[in-house]
């Protein structure tokens, strides 16, 4: 079945045509939903939601033949509805709590209470002490990164690296980072 | 800067460096951390590994360390520090905009909001260099350095970008299909490109190798007895032994009346199987209507002391979902949940029992094999348990869901 005969089935709610879309793409659409979901239950919940979603942007008229191929066109919205999904779920999950019956003030405090703001200076001292112990180019990298909210490309230029090489070692410097955090506590937890 | 940081590699030769069909191109493992419940316990070195990748680690992996009594407090910690990091970058981008050398910039909350999902989408498709082939749309280059920007302090939204970094192959996005003549308006590279000199000589001796160990192969095999029937193997799953609920899922044969008839092995009630639990088990079993948005409705529910026990109620076919917590130190841990569909086959069921009736003792790990490969794989494992205890037979029953 041809790209434009499909997405014209589908909108049309055929048989035929739901069936190809669920044989041929289904590679496609479980490449995308791996990346999000490691549980199958959870992974085919969510080949049910992104095929509901996919019918509807057809629906819709989302799909324009002249900037790609249907496939391309069904990793992107499976791809943004898997974010979407994932987003909402996180927002559900870190709920703002309001103890009933207490008085709501007109605006809220954001800024860190007594307790955050003590441990947010012990991590502070923790990273800035791991970060001590890094060679000068993963020192660098995360300063520019996360100090300095500087852009890959930014930082390619400062390092005289490319984007690609700037992406592969800012990661190479995070995980380093975290091994001489872990290797601080295996010290701690020895001398204790 | 460390000065051997830039430095490549040398490389063989590919001929003379081990030929690619030396080992299996593909690992039975997983290429990423992938751990058991038992190796975050027990091996300190996974759990190492497992810490210092922890934000690709799935759900799963990540609750079963934060839960560990030494674990959790060092992986607070490192999320802590990310999020120490992270928070830095949002200031910064603050501070950039509101005092910058040209005066203030624009609102620093255009960054620090997240971008939806499509400008995500096209962001990662310039960065990982496959605009072309992924991005319908192009985003304009301040957009581009937002989000770039937006990534160092949003640890989300740049998980989401690395998501993209591995694309799907070509022919899955063009829906698995080669088209069989170039396309109206295709044209061959303008540039020739040189014939290379084959390396005949070369070729030919590692060709003559292959075809001696092909049929050393072919003549051990041909000779040897092959009656035994093949276990079947575990499948190649990501994430899914993280799990404490192992068994059942996927599909289950309903237990009626047909299926005592035609296999009296499955006439017993389904058994349900924790991975580990170190207290008494409670286990909540619900129907649901199979979709995503669907309400379950709770139908059994009972305790056990061992990791598994029988459901006390007969399933009708239908979805199902089952939530299991354990009680550790007076406190119920949940332990997670999982689905299944109880499904009556009896098309199958005519195949495991027309195997059944074989004479042939190897005629039974045959069923188990096929009701394995249909997904009832509950259902082999209890076909399994019929059978005397064997070096296979136990492996079968010890391993876990996949590989």
């Amino acid at each position: 079945m041809e790209e434009l005969e499909l997405v014209a089935g589908l909108r049309a709610r055929r048989a035929d045509a739901v069936n190809t879309l669920l044989e041929r793409y289904r590679s496609l659409f479980f490449h995308c939903i791996g990346t999000f979901e490691s549980d199958s239950s959870s992974r085919e919940d969510l080949h049910q939601e992104v095929i509901l979603y996919v019918l509807e942007r057809i629906d819709a008229g989302s799909f324009d033949p002249d900037k790609g191929s249907f496939g391309t066109w069904l990793y992107r919205v499976t791809w943004c509805r898997c974010v979407d999904l994932k987003r909402k779920t996180s927002a559900r999950r870190t709920p703002k709590l309001v103890p009933v019956g207490d008085k709501i003030p007109e605006r809220a405090d954001l800024g860190p209470g007594p307790g955050e703001e003590a441990g947010t200076e012990e991590i502070s001292s923790l990273v800035n002490r791991g970060m001590g112990l890094l060679d000068e180019e993963d020192q660098m990298l995360l300063t520019l990164r996360y100090v300095d909210a500087r852009t890959l490309g930014e930082i390619g230029e400062e390092v005289g690296i490319s984007v690609e090489q700037t992406k592969y070692r800012l990661k190479r410097a995070a995980t380093n980072l975290r091994r001489v955090l872990l290797n601080e506590f295996a010290i701690e937890e020895v001398v204790r | 800067m460390n000065g051997n940081s830039g430095k490549i590699p040398e490389r063989e030769d590919p001929f003379w460096a081990s030929p690619s069909e030396f080992r299996a191109a593909m690992k039975n493992t997983s290429n990423g951390p992938r751990f058991l419940p038992a190796d975050l316990q027990n091996d300190p070195k996974a759990a190492h590994d497992a810490l210092l990748h922890w934000d690709m680690q799935d759900e799963q992996t990540l609750r079963l360390l934060a839960r560990h009594p030494v674990h959790g407090g060092r992986l607070s910690t490192l999320q802590r520090a990310d999020g120490w990091l992270r928070q830095s970058a949002a200031d910064s981008i603050v501070a950039r905009t509101q005092n910058g050398g040209n005066g203030p910039g624009p609102d620093p909350q255009t960054i620090l909001d997240c971008p939806n999902a499509d400008e995500l989408f096209d962001f990662a498709a310039a960065l990982h260099g496959r605009s072309a082939a992924l991005a319908a749309a192009t985003l304009p280059l301040d957009r581009q350095l937002a989000i770039d920007r937006h990534l160092a302090a949003c640890a989300a939204c740049d998980g989401f970008v690395a998501t993209l970094a591995a694309a799907p192959p070509a022919t899955m996005l063009m829906g698995g299909e080669e088209p069989a003549v170039a396309a109206p308006g295709f044209r061959p590279a303008a540039i020739a490109i040189p014939i290379r000199r084959f390396p005949v000589r070369r070729l030919l001796v590692p060709l003559a190798a292959a075809a001696a160990i092909v049929l050393g192969i072919g003549v051990w095999r041909a000779f040897t007895p092959t009656t035994k029937s093949a276990w079947p193997s575990a499948p190649l799953l990501r994430g899914e032994t993280a799990d404490a609920l192992i068994w059942p899922r996927e599909r289950v044969l309903e237990r009626s009346a047909t299926t005592a008839r035609f296999v009296p092995a499955l006439a017993a009630a389904t058994v349900f199987e924790l991975g580990s639990a170190s207290g008494p088990v409670r286990i909540q079993l619900m129907k649901t209507g199979g979709g995503a948005f669907d309400e379950p409705e709770p139908i059994a529910a009972w305790n056990s002391e061992t990791t598994a026990s029988a459901a006390p109620v007969t399933l009708a076919p239908g979805h199902y979902t089952w939530k299991a917590w354990s009680k550790e130190r007076g406190l119920e841990i949940e332990l997670g949940s999982r689905d299944f569909e109880v499904v009556a086959d009896e098309a199958l069921l005519g195949e495991v029992s027309t195997l059944l009736a074989e004479s042939d003792s190897e005629a039974v790990v045959r069923a188990i094999a096929l009701l394995d490969a249909r997904g009832f794989r509950a259902d082999a494992r209890a076909l399994a348990r019929t059978l005397p205890s064997s070096p296979e037979r136990d492996a079968y029953l010890g391993r876990s869901p996949g590989r």
